[in-house]
């Protein structure tokens, strides 16, 4: 197998993550790494050693990477994406891959223009609970899906939301859906595909000085394929993660996976089926005081590698991403900002 | 004290039974009477607990009683309440209190007009964990109310609606709401107060040809003293019940009480008010082939028998039962049917 080349541009907690996975893998080289802030390059976690740039363009030029990983603030990853594909390089988007349909799919087109692969990160996949969810259903062994629920409780408050940083701005993060929960959106289009009729509350209770949008909302919709849908989030839960779910109603079982993390199968009632064994899902990801979601991202980069030598498919391609960033768009259609975020 | 209250029954299904033996174990009620218009169920009442029955609805209201508990088919609650109340009686009526705003109205009129009490059954009140939450949200101590959400997934199977010949009439039952939901949508009144801006979809996804109304919703609403909120519920929970619950984010903590009907704390994570050494939860109504909410009926009975004596406060007034009749309502029209 060949060994791919790797860059990172973007090294804030999840950039150094993707750096030192690269760094230790097999088949992967890390040739580059790239950062708007001088400072970046100096973080301990950051491996040592590999050449470090300002500028995209110089690193492009210099390390000659086959594949660039985009890690910087969410508002900026579909111009990178761009940029990167104009230089003829694969490209590994972090969630989400833009903050709006219309910049996803300027991404999609410049990738078939150039012919380069366009991967996105959709680490949760690859979390046991998930796969298992994705085969029941796949297998229809809970029959016709009635109902399905996601309920995502978490605490970020003022340890997480500093001043001077892009996390709360409109412009560069765009809201708890895509930083916070993308990925259990993402799992709920992957196993249940598209949704409609989408109808929502949203509400701002302690995050008045912290970000520009909600900090909670209830979301009701339809799924395409039949069924009623409901998504609950918030990110105001007092001091501590509470769950991330997803809770399945179907004509032949009942699942609710919960945990901090949607790590655990709480429920499990299916006809002709026992609750398995699952191995343990990977710990969270880990920021102080914030538990994210499950880290695998080696399995991403496993992806690509074997991807790009031609062994395995893409586990989440350009059109997937599109469809979670198009998701959230219209469910923040129905968002009024203005309102929300009126002083109480 | 005072004379026993003397209490008479309507509807001798299966409520009426757990009624009845309450009523008869309580030392400061008696039960005089039992109607029903078949006279086969009252008749088995009769034979077990030897309190005459009647089939003839004047000759039991024209019956020396007191109070009235109605434990008939949903649809005629309104009817006969308010027959009741025009004969003298007090009334306790089983939930829901009726299936229609307009039908609740002309009770709660009614009891006005003819100054007798009107008391309607919402038996989880009483669960410890809603009694324990309940007072810590009226202690202040919870904080604003952030997000409220109610998880009702049951099952009701065929066996369920083909064993009654009013259950999923759209007529009599009235839909899951009325029926199976009520209690849980009083428990977010209880708590939090009424709700509006209700946006939902409902559906029949799984009970074709067995019932003429949904068996599964999904809505999320804004909580008028503040919040948003979200209630899901189905019937169609694979072979038995999977939950019945309700979460709870404030500024102050995190609760979620839950269980199959309100009966345990699944979770909590406060700013130093966690519920401790609750009292063991009664069971549930175990109707054979199916689980109800819990079965709290001696404490409604024990409740009842203290107002009429004027020694405690009733716990759901009928002002109350109207509430949610109100809120069942909005939450019906403005669900969007799907298909």
């Amino acid at each position: 197998m060949e060994k791919i080349k790797f860059a990172v541009i973007g090294l804030g907690h999840i950039g150094r993550r993707h750096a030192t996975i690269i760094n230790e893998f097999p088949n992967a080289e890390l040739v580059g790494l790239m950062d708007k802030n001088d400072e970046a390059s100096k973080h301990e976690l950051v491996p040592a050693n590999i050449p470090f740039y300002t500028s995209l363009e110089q690193m492009i030029k210099e390390t000659e990477p086959d594949v660039i990983n985009i890690c910087t603030p969410n508002g900026s990853h579909s111009d990178y994406a761009l940029d990167c594909l104009q230089h003829k390089r694969h490209v590994v988007i972090e969630k989400p891959m833009g903050l709006s349909k219309a910049k996803a799919e300027e991404v999609i087109f410049k990738a078939l223009q150039v012919s380069k692969q366009v991967f996105v990160v959709k680490q949760n996949r690859y979390s046991p609970p998930s796969k298992w969810l994705k085969e029941i259903v796949e297998d229809e062994m809970l029959g016709d899906i009635h109902m399905v629920q996601i309920n995502c409780y978490w605490n970020r408050d003022d340890r997480y939301y500093k001043k001077g940083g892009w996390k709360g701005n409109l412009e560069l993060d765009g809201g708890t859906l895509y930083t916070q929960f993308s990925h259990f959106i993402d799992i709920m289009y992957w196993v249940f595909g598209d949704i409609t009729n989408i109808k929502a509350n949203f509400a701002d209770f302690n995050h008045q000085e912290l970000t520009d949008f909600e900090d909670s909302g209830v979301v009701n919709f339809n799924f395409v394929n039949g069924g009623v849908g409901c998504i609950n989030f918030s990110t105001a839960v007092w001091d501590t993660n509470m769950e991330s779910s997803i809770t399945v109603v179907g004509s032949k079982g009942s699942i609710k996976i919960g945990g901090q993390y949607m790590n655990e199968i709480e429920y499990c009632h299916v006809d002709g089926m026992e609750k398995p064994e699952l191995p343990p899902t990977n710990p969270p990801n880990d920021y102080g005081p914030f538990k994210g979601s499950a880290a695998n991202h080696h399995y991403v980069i496993e992806n690509v590698v074997n991807t790009l030598n031609g062994k395995d498919t893409i586990t989440a391609n350009a059109l997937e991403g599109l469809k979670v960033v198009e998701i959230i768009e219209r469910i923040y259609e129905t968002r009024d900002l203005a309102e929300i975020k009126k002083k109480k | 004290m005072s004379q026993p209250i003397r209490f008479g029954i309507m509807g001798c299904g299966y409520i009426a039974q757990r009624h009845l033996k309450h009523i008869i174990d309580h030392p400061g009620a008696t039960a005089v009477g039992l109607y029903d218009t078949f006279n086969d169920a009252a008749q088995s009442l009769e034979n077990e607990y030897q309190v005459p029955c009647y089939t003839s609805l004047d000759a039991f209201l024209g019956s020396d009683c007191d109070m009235v508990v109605i434990c008939t088919p949903n649809g005629t609650h309104a009817d006969l309440a308010i027959k009741a109340m025009k004969a003298g009686k007090h009334v306790l009526v089983e939930k829901p209190m009726a299936t229609s705003v307009q039908d609740a109205q002309k009770m709660v009129d009614t009891a006005k007009e003819l100054n007798r009490f009107l008391y309607v059954v919402k038996q989880n009140r009483y669960n410890p964990p809603v009694q324990a939450v309940k007072k810590i949200i009226d202690n202040n101590k919870l904080g604003e109310l952030q997000l409220v959400s109610l998880n009702c997934y049951w099952n009701r199977n065929e066996a369920y609606y083909k064993n009654s010949d009013w259950k999923g009439t759209k007529k009599l039952d009235g839909g899951v709401l009325y029926t199976q939901f009520s209690h849980f949508i009083d428990i977010l009144y209880y708590f939090f107060g009424d709700i509006d801006g209700v946006n939902g979809y409902i559906g029949n996804l799984g009970h074709h040809n067995l019932i003429e109304f949904e068996d599964t919703g999904s809505f999320n609403f804004k909580v008028k003293s503040g919040g948003v909120g979200n209630m899901s519920v189905s019937t169609c929970a694979f072979n038995q019940n999977m939950e019945g619950s309700i979460t709870i984010i404030a500024d102050n903590g995190t609760i979620k009480i839950g269980g199959k009907y309100l009966n345990t704390i699944d979770y909590q994570q406060t700013d130093g008010f966690d519920i401790k050494h609750l009292p063991q939860s009664s069971p549930a109504n175990n109707y054979g082939f199916y689980q109800g909410s819990m079965s709290n009926h001696d404490k409604v009975i024990d409740n009842v028998v203290e107002a009429l004596n004027g020694e405690a406060e009733i716990m759901t007034t009928a002002d109350d039962g109207l509430q949610v009749v109100k809120m069942i309502d909005q939450f019906y029209k403005s669900a969007k049917w799907i298909s």
